[in-house]
C-alpha cells in the first residue's frame, strides 16, 4: 500500500476485481459494468473507528448504515422540494404501531404492550451475517448488553428510553426479543431505527474478542460484524475505506457492489475530482463550490432540508457567559443574514429554534434575535458590561465554513465591545475540546438523529445529558423534558415541549446560527439519493441510470 | 585513504549520541504539546475508566523520563509506536510516506541544479542579457514563498490552462500504480515498464518538483556565480587566459573549483527540504512524511512526529556522509 | 573597523571627501539592485507604521454582501471570502510579519553572538569553559540537524498559538546560525596581536570580549542578520499558512495566502496571489539589503565594487 492510491487501491485494480491488470484479462464491457457497479466517494475523512460506541465522526456514520441492518427503518417518500430525492417518512399514522411508518428490517413484526412499556420484536428467519452466522434474539440482546457494559455512546440510548439494566432486554424465544421500559416512552420504537443502534453478530464478536475483549471493541474498530448489505473490505485511515457487497444479504442485493471512500482533505480537490469524473460523489464541499457546480453538465447538486444545526456553545459556567443577559446580547449581535449570504450562499436557513425546524413540534415563534446591536448593547450594560469584555471563540479547522462565520461574528461582536480572540482547533482535537466543556464559546454542528423534539431537547439541554456541552442547567426545563419523555400522548407532549423551547430560546445556552441543508454533489447518472435525519448516506440506496 | 577512514569513523562516533540528542529534544518538546492521546484515541464518548486504563497501557501515567525510556527501548526493538490518527504503526506509515517526500525533494533538487548552475554560470560570465536575467532571477527566486509559488502554478497550469492534472497526490486515480519496489512512483513505473503510470506520475510530479526546484535554484545560482567569479578573478585563471587556453577550458576549470561549494549547498538544501517541503506537500496534497509529521503536531499525535524527526535526521546525516565521500573523490586532499 | 565603513577611501578620495550621499549615489548607480532593496525595506516599514492612516477600510471588518469581489476602484485588491478589503489587509499585514521576524532574528542574533563569542574565546584552551563550549556546540549540532519547519511548528504548538510563540520559535531555530558564525570569527580574532596584548595587560575576559572582539566580528553577523530577517519572514508566513502562526483574522500575509488557497481552484486568484506577491517583494528587499551589507564586509566584493565605480566614472568622462 502506498499513499495515496496504493497498489491494491488503484482504480484499475479494483475494476479488475483481482490482482490482474485490466487490459490483460477483463473484456471491455465487463470493465464498464464493474465501473458502473462501483461507487467512488471523495470524502473529507475516512472513518476514525467503525465502532459507533466510541465514534460518530463523519466517515463512521456514512459506513454504519451500509454495514449494519437495524430492527426497523422508516419508510421512504419522495422529498417534497427536490425531485428525484427520497427521505424518511416521519409523519404520524394513527392506524400503525406506535403511529409510525416503519418497515421491518431485521424484525419481521413488532408490537407495543397496552400500557406502552413493553416492546416486542419478532425477528426475520434465516438472516446471515457477514461471517455466516444466523441472526438470533441473542444478537439483539447482546447488542444492548454491550451498550450497558461499555457505557459510552450507548448509555445515552439506554437511558433515553428508560431501560434500567441489561435485564430489561429479554430473549423470549429463538427469534423473539422484548424491551421492558421504566415507563411509557415516545422513543420506544423510534430508537430502533436510529443510526446509532445497529445489530451486531454476537457470535463472531465473542469469538474474536475472547475473554480479554468480551465486547469485541478491538475488532470493531476496523471490521464489521453485522447483517447489513455491505461488509468492510479494507480501511486505511487517512487514505481510504473499501466496502464490498455482502453476498449472503437477506434483502434485495444492492446495485452498487463496491464502495470506495477516499480521503481528500481539501474541498477544492474533491470538487475538481468530481468535475474531472474521477469520483461519483464529492462530499461536504463549501457552499460556494456547490454554487459553482450548478451549471456543470453531468453533475447534479441536490440540497434538501436537513436536521443539521450550526450553533455556538455558550458555556454557562464560564463568566461572563454565566449571565443570561450576556448570552442574549451575543445572540442579538449575530448577523445571520450576512452569514447566510456570504458563507452559505443560500444553502442554509436561519436557525430559529433549539431543535431542527423540520421536526414535528418544532416551534420557531420564540425566535426574537433578529440582528440588533442596540438591543445587544442595552443587555450588556444591564448585565454590567457596558465596556464589553474579552473572550475566545474556538472553531473546527476541519469544517471550512466555521472560520468565515467566526470571523464575521468576531467583527460584529467588536461593535458591541466584546473583544473576541479566534482559536482554530485542528479537527483531531476539536471534539475533545467540545466534550471537555471548558472553552467559553465553541462552534458546533450536530443534529438529533431521532426526528423527535423531545429527543433533541433531552440530548442537548437536559442537565444530565452528556452532549449538553453548554453546561446548561435549568431544573424546570429538565423536568418538563423528563415529563415529555415519559408519555406517548402527543396532546400532552406538545405543550410541554413548546414551553421547553420557549425557555431555552430565552435562556440562550447557544448562539443560534443556521440550519444548513444537506447537500450532495454527485454525477447525474447516479440516482437514488435518500436523505436520513442522521445526515448520512446509505450506499445501498444508489443505482445508475 | 586511511585519513578519510579515520575522519569518517570519527564522525560516526558522534552520530549515535547526536541522534539520541535529537530524539530526546524532540520527545520532550512534543510531550509538552497539550492534548491527551488516550482521550483522542478513545473518542469523545469514552468513560473515565477506559481512558485511565488506556493511559496505563500506553504508559502515560508515568513520568516523562520513564516514558522516554519506554520509547527508546521500543525503538531498539524497531517499534516506533503507533499513530492514533491512522491507528497504524508509525514505521509502516513512514515506509509509505517517506519515499514520497524523498521523490519530491530529489526531483525538486535535480531541477534546481539544472536551473541553478547554468544560470549561475551565465551571470558569472556576464553573458549579456542572459547574465542580467540570471542575476535578477537569482535575487528574486530566493524570496518567493514556496507554498505561494505552488498555488500560482496550480492557478496557471491547472485552473487556467488545464495542462496539469488536479493537484492531488502522486498518480492519477484511474491509473494502476506500479508495485512498490523503491517507493518512488517514477522509478517503480520504470521498473514495472508501466508507461501509463510513468506518464501520470511524471505529470503529477512536475508542478510540485518545479516549485521546489525554482525556489531552491536561487541559492545554487548565487553560489555558482560567486564561486566561479572568484575563481575567474584569481591569478591562475588570468594566467590561463593569457596563455591562450580556450575559454571553455577556463570555465570548466573554474566550475571544477566551484564544485565542492556547490555540492555543499546542495547537501544543505537536501537536508533542509526534507522537512521544509511540507508546505509544498500540503499545497499539492502530496501525502508525504512532512505532512504526516505536521498533522501529528497539530493533533497531539506524538509518535509520527518522533518517527519523522528520526527518519529525516538519519537521512540528512546520510547525505552529509555522501558529500564527504564526494569531496574526497573531487579532491583527495580534502579528506585530511 | 576597517572592513565595515561605508566610505571607500583607497580608490576614490574625492568621493569620500564630498560626502556620504555622493558615495551612496555612486554605489547605487553600479549596483541598482541595492537601491531597490533599501527602497523596498524603507517603504514596507513606512507602510507598516502608517497603515492605520493609509488603509481605506478596517482590515478586520467583514462585509458579507461584498464577499470575493475582484479588484475594482472601490476595493483595489478585491475582497476575500468574508468581504474584508484585501488592500487594507495587505497594508497592515507587514506589521505582523516584519515585527515577528525582526524580534525573532534580533533575539537569536544577540544570544547566538554572545554565546558564540564566549565559546570561541575559550575554545581549545583546556579550561572548564572550553569543555562547556564543546557541549554547547554539540547541542547546536543537534538543533541544526532538526527538520526546521517541524521543529518550529512543534514549538508553537507547545507554547500556544500566539505572536510571542512564533517569535520564540524563530529565535530558537536561528540561534545556532549566529553561534557558529560568531565562534568561527572569534577563534580567528582571538589570535590577533591586539587581543593577545589585552590578555597580557590583564584586562578581564568579559571586557576583552565586549570591547575588542565583538566589534571586530560584527561584519558577517550584520550581513547574516538582514538575510535572516528575509528568511524569518518566509518562516512566519509559512507557519501561518499551515495554521500554526498568528490567529485569524489578524492581517498577516501567510494566513491571507492560506485563506485564499480554497478560492484559487474556483478561479478567484486575488485573495492569495496579491498577498503572496507582496510577501515576495518584501522578502527580496531584505535579501538585497543583506547582499549590500555582505559586500561592505567582504574585502573582495568591496574591491570589485570600487573598481566598478571607478570604471563607471571613467566611462562618464
Amino acid at each position: 500500500m502506498k499513499w495515496p492510491f496504493g497498489t491494491t487501491s488503484g482504480f484499475g485494480k479494483l475494476v479488475a476485481a483481482g490482482a490482474l491488470s485490466v487490459s490483460m484479462v477483463v473484456p471491455q464491457w465487463a470493465v464498464a459494468n464493474e465501473r458502473a457497479r462501483t461507487l467512488v466517494v471523495a470524502s473529507p475523512s475516512t472513518p476514525q473507528s467503525l465502532d459507533n460506541e466510541y465514534d460518530v465522526s463523519l466517515g463512521t456514520i456514512d459506513v454504519l448504515g451500509a454495514m449494519y441492518d437495524y430492527l426497523v427503518d422508516y419508510e421512504k417518500i419522495a422529498d417534497p422540494n427536490v425531485p428525484g430525492v427520497r427521505r424518511e417518512d416521519t409523519g404520524v399514522y394513527e392506524d400503525r404501531v406506535g403511529g409510525l411508518a416503519l418497515e421491518g428490517k431485521l424484525a419481521e413484526s413488532w408490537s407495543i404492550s397496552e400500557d406502552g412499556t413493553r416492546v416486542t420484536f419478532k425477528l426475520r428467519e434465516g438472516v446471515k451475517s457477514h461471517w455466516g452466522n444466523e441472526l438470533s434474539a441473542q444478537d439483539v440482546k447482546w447488542t444492548w448488553d454491550r451498550k450497558f457494559a461499555l457505557a459510552a455512546q450507548g448509555s445515552f440510548y439506554t437511558s433515553v428510553i428508560g431501560l434500567e439494566s441489561p435485564d430489561s432486554v429479554t430473549v423470549e424465544g429463538p427469534l423473539t426479543v422484548a424491551f421492558q421500559l421504566k415507563s411509557q416512552n415516545p422513543l420506544a420504537l423510534k430508537i430502533h431505527a436510529i443510526l446509532g443502534n445497529p445489530i451486531y453478530d454476537s457470535t463472531k464478536l465473542q469469538e474474536v474478542g475472547g475473554s480479554d475483549d468480551p465486547w469485541g471493541t478491538e475488532f470493531l474498530k476496523n471490521n464489521s460484524a453485522g447483517f447489513g448489505p455491505y461488509k468492510v473490505s479494507q480501511v486505511v485511515r487517512g487514505q481510504q475505506a473499501v466496502l464490498e457487497a455482502h453476498d449472503g444479504y437477506w434483502g434485495e442485493a444492492p446495485y452498487i457492489k463496491r464502495v470506495i471512500i477516499r480521503e481528500i482533505p481539501s474541498s477544492a480537490s474533491r470538487l475538481s475530482l468530481l468535475k474531472g469524473g474521477a469520483v461519483d460523489i464529492a462530499q461536504f464541499l463549501q457552499p460556494r463550490e456547490y454554487l459553482s457546480l450548478q451549471d456543470e453538465s453531468g453533475i447534479t447538486v441536490d440540497s434538501v432540508n436537513a436536521s443539521y444545526m450550526t450553533w455556538m456553545i455558550l458555556n454557562s459556567e464560564v463568566p461572563p457567559l454565566d449571565n443570561k443577559l450576556v448570552r442574549q446580547a451575543i445572540n442579538y449581535a449575530i448577523p445571520r443574514e450576512e452569514i447566510l449570504e456570504a458563507v452559505y450562499y443560500g444553502y442554509a436557513t436561519k436557525q430559529t429554534a433549539p431543535v431542527p425546524s423540520i421536526y414535528a413540534m418544532a416551534d420557531s415563534s420564540f425566535f426574537d434575535y433578529d440582528y440588533d446591536l442596540e438591543a445587544a448593547k442595552e443587555l450588556l450594560s444591564e448585565a454590567g458590561f457596558e465596556d464589553g469584555f474579552e473572550t475566545t471563540i474556538s472553531f473546527n479547522a476541519g469544517n471550512p465554513v466555521q472560520e468565515p462565520i467566526a470571523t464575521i461574528i468576531q467583527s460584529s461582536l467588536r461593535k458591541v465591545g466584546i473583544d473576541v480572540t479566534l482559536e482554530k482547533l485542528p479537527a483531531g482535537v476539536f471534539y475533545e475540546n467540545v466534550t471537555k466543556r471548558q472553552k467559553p464559546i465553541i462552534f458546533y454542528q450536530d443534529a438529533p438523529w431521532a426526528p423527535d423534539v423531545g429527543y433533541g431537547s433531552y440530548l442537548f439541554f437536559h442537565k444530565d445529558s452528556f452532549p449538553n456541552y453548554s453546561n446548561y442547567v435549568n431544573e424546570d426545563v429538565s423536568g418538563m423534558i423528563e415529563s415529555a419523555m415519559a408519555t406517548i400522548d402527543d396532546a400532552e407532549r406538545e405543550p410541554l415541549l413548546t414551553e421547553v423551547q420557549k425557555q431555552i430560546m430565552s435562556d440562550a445556552p447557544w448562539a443560534f446560527i443556521a440550519y444548513p441543508k444537506y447537500v450532495l454533489a454527485h454525477k447525474s447518472d447516479l440516482k437514488g439519493f435518500t436523505y436520513y435525519s442522521s445526515n448520512n448516506l446509505r450506499f445501498q440506496d444508489f443505482y445508475r441510470e | 585513504m586511511s585519513s578519510i577512514r579515520s575522519f569518517l569513523l570519527n564522525r560516526l562516533v558522534f552520530v549515535i549520541p547526536q541522534l539520541f540528542g535529537i530524539l530526546m529534544i524532540a520527545f520532550f518538546l512534543v510531550k509538552t504539546i497539550p492534548g491527551d492521546p488516550a482521550v483522542l484515541m478513545l473518542g469523545p464518548n469514552a468513560t473515565d475508566a477506559s481512558v485511565a486504563a488506556l493511559r496505563t497501557k500506553l504508559g502515560l501515567d508515568q513520568s516523562v523520563v520513564q516514558q522516554f525510556w519506554i520509547f527508546v527501548t521500543n525503538l531498539a526493538k524497531g517499534d516506533l509506536g503507533t499513530s492514533w490518527q491512522t491507528t497504524r504503526p508509525v514505521l509502516e506509515d513512514l515506509f509509505q510516506r517517506f519515499p514520497a517526500t524523498l521523490e519530491l525533494v530529489t526531483f525538486g533538487l535535480l531541477s534546481a541544479i539544472l536551473i541553478g548552475i547554468p544560470m549561475g554560470l551565465a551571470s558569472a560570465l556576464k553573458l549579456g542579457i542572459w547574465g542580467k536575467i540570471s542575476n535578477t532571477y537569482g535575487l528574486i527566486v530566493g524570496a518567493l514563498p514556496d507554498f505561494w509559488l505552488g498555488l500560482v502554478m496550480i492557478f496557471v497550469f491547472y485552473t487556467l490552462l488545464q495542462w496539469a492534472p488536479a493537484p492531488f497526490g502522486r498518480i492519477d486515480m484511474i491509473v494502476i500504480p506500479p508495485a512498490t519496489v523503491t517507493g518512488s512512483m517514477v522509478l517503480d513505473s520504470l521498473i514495472a515498464g508501466n508507461w501509463e503510470a510513468l506518464v501520470s506520475a511524471l505529470q503529477h510530479l512536475l508542478l510540485p518538483a518545479l516549485t521546489l526546484g525554482i525556489v531552491a535554484s536561487g541559492p545554487i545560482q548565487r553560489m555558482t556565480q560567486s564561486m566561479v567569479e572568484s575563481t575567474l578573478d584569481a591569478g591562475f585563471s588570468r594566467y590561463q587566459v593569457i596563455s591562450g587556453l580556450p575559454t571553455q577550458m577556463v570555465v570548466k576549470n573554474a566550475l571544477k573549483n566551484a564544485l565542492p561549494s556547490i555540492i555543499t549547498i546542495i547537501s544543505v538544501l537536501y537536508g533542509y527540504l526534507l522537512g521544509g517541503a511540507v508546505l509544498v506537500e500540503t499545497v499539492f496534497s502530496w501525502g508525504g512524511a512532512g505532512q504526516y509529521a505536521v498533522q501529528g503536531v497539530l493533533n497531539s499525535d506524538v509518535f509520527p512526529v518522533l518517527g519523522f524527526v528520526l527518519f529525516a535526521s538519519i537521512f540528512s546525516l546520510l547525505v552529509y556522509f555522501i558529500v564527504d565521500v564526494l569531496y574526497f573523490l573531487i579532491d583527495p586532499r580534502a579528506g585530511s | 573597523m576597517k572592513n565595515t565603513g561605508v566610505s571607500i577611501p583607497t580608490v576614490n578620495r574625492r568621493a569620500a571627501a564630498t560626502g556620504f550621499l555622493e558615495t551612496l549615489f555612486d554605489v547605487f548607480r553600479v549596483r541598482p539592485s541595492f537601491a531597490v532593496g533599501y527602497a523596498i525595506v524603507f517603504l514596507s516599514i513606512a507602510v507598516a507604521i502608517l497603515a492605520p492612516w493609509l488603509a481605506p477600510y478596517d482590515p478586520i471588518q467583514t462585509n458579507g454582501s461584498m464577499a470575493l469581489r475582484p479588484p475594482s476602484a472601490e476595493h483595489w485588491f478585491g475582497t476575500d471570502a468574508v468581504g474584508m478589503d484585501i488592500f487594507s489587509r495587505t497594508l497592515y499585514a507587514p506589521r505582523v510579519d516584519i515585527t515577528i521576524a525582526l524580534f525573532g532574528t534580533t533575539i537569536s542574533a544577540l544570544i547566538g553572538s554572545l554565546l558564540g563569542a564566549w565559546v570561541g574565546y575559550f575554545s581549545n584552551t583546556r579550561s572548564l569553559n572550553s569543555k562547556i563550549g564543546f557541549v554547547v556546540m554539540r547541542i547546536a549540532d543537534v538543533m541544526q540537524s532538526f527538520p526546521v519547519f517541524v521543529f518550529a511548528i512543534a514549538l508553537v504548538a507547545s507554547l500556544g498559538q500566539s505572536m510571542s510563540s512564533v517569535v520564540a520559535a524563530i529565535a530558537f531555530v536561528n540561534t545556532p546560525i549566529y553561534l557558529r558564525l560568531m565562534r568561527s570569527q572569534v577563534v580567528v580574532i582571538r589570535e590577533r596581536l591586539f587581543v593577545q596584548a589585552a590578555i597580557v595587560a590583564g584586562i578581564s575576559e568579559l571586557k576583552i570580549i565586549i570591547r575588542h572582539i565583538l566589534p571586530n566580528a560584527m561584519g558577517p553577523i550584520m550581513a547574516q542578520f538582514s538575510v535572516n530577517i528575509a528568511w524569518s519572514i518566509l518562516l512566519t508566513a509559512g507557519l501561518s499558512f499551515i495554521g500554526a502562526g498568528v490567529r485569524p483574522p489578524t492581517p498577516e500575509l501567510g494566513s491571507m495566502i492560506a485563506g485564499g488557497f480554497q478560492n484559487i481552484v474556483t478561479g478567484q486568484w486575488w485573495p492569495s496571489v496579491i498577498p503572496g506577491s507582496v510577501l515576495a517583494v518584501i522578502v527580496s528587499g531584505f535579501t538585497l539589503v543583506g547582499a549590500s551589507i555582505e559586500t561592505l564586509t567582504n574585502k573582495d566584493k568591496m574591491k570589485k565594487l570600487s573598481l566598478d565605480i571607478a570604471m563607471h566614472k571613467r566611462g562618464e568622462r
